[in-house]
């Protein structure tokens, strides 16, 4: 059976949004338990190895041009659009975060553990949005 | 002299028809994406000089065939 760059660019849509579900899901019961650790800590990080590791075996066994045609010019500029936005979007995370510490909602190990995943989230669910719209 | 916020049009749709392809037989003669070429004729996207270069270069005519200024319509 033969693997074509659509089939990597669902693949990676997939595991990306599962991978950006599960940082959010963190940061969101991280912040709600009031505790760095709601779950297991390495369960975010397992989930972005997983994906990438999904993502690059299909690429392998998809060959050199879909791999290629997968990571096109679209794919870079999707890519630059989502860092650039997810720039912003952790920075109000930042500011919202502080304002909780400031308040004594939430304590600094809380506050490290919901920023460390809510901005490693912020870019891959910026991501999946402008790869989907764009593939409408 | 115009600005550079002119907004970039395209046959590539047409050009595409007239060849006989299909999104998908376009995008793996250009080496992208089937995703990319549907953009590119939606005007969603633009391409790269390079890019329109290779798409005009795959349909036989050349990129002013395909691309052109909006108000040059």
């Amino acid at each position: 059976m033969r693997i074509s760059a659509q089939s990597i660019e669902k693949t990676r849509l997939i595991a990306l949004l599962v991978t950006s579900l599960a940082c959010f899901s963190y940061a969101a019961l991280a912040l709600v338990q009031g505790r760095p650790d709601p779950m297991l800590w390495w369960i975010p990080g397992a989930f972005g190895l997983g994906a990438a590791a999904l993502i690059c075996a299909v690429a392998f066994l998809a060959g050199r041009s879909a791999a290629e045609a997968a990571t096109d010019e679209l794919y870079k500029a999707t890519s630059r659009r989502a860092a650039s936005l997810a720039y912003w979007l952790s920075l109000a995370f930042f500011a919202l975060v502080a304002a909780l510490v400031a308040f004594g909602l939430a304590d600094w190990n809380t506050a490290y553990a919901v920023l460390g995943t809510a901005m490693g989230g912020s870019y891959l669910a910026l991501f999946v949005w402008l790869d989907w719209r764009a593939g409408r | 002299m115009k600005n550079a916020t002119q907004a970039l049009g395209n046959t590539l749709k047409e050009k595409r028809e007239a060849a006989g392809l299909t999104q998908a037989a376009l995008a793996e003669k250009a080496g992208v994406s089937r995703k990319t070429i549907n953009t590119i004729e939606n005007r969603v996207f633009t391409p790269s000089t390079l890019l329109a270069l290779t798409l005009a270069k795959v349909l036989g005519v050349s990129v002013h065939d395909i691309f052109y200024l909006e108000d040059e319509a």
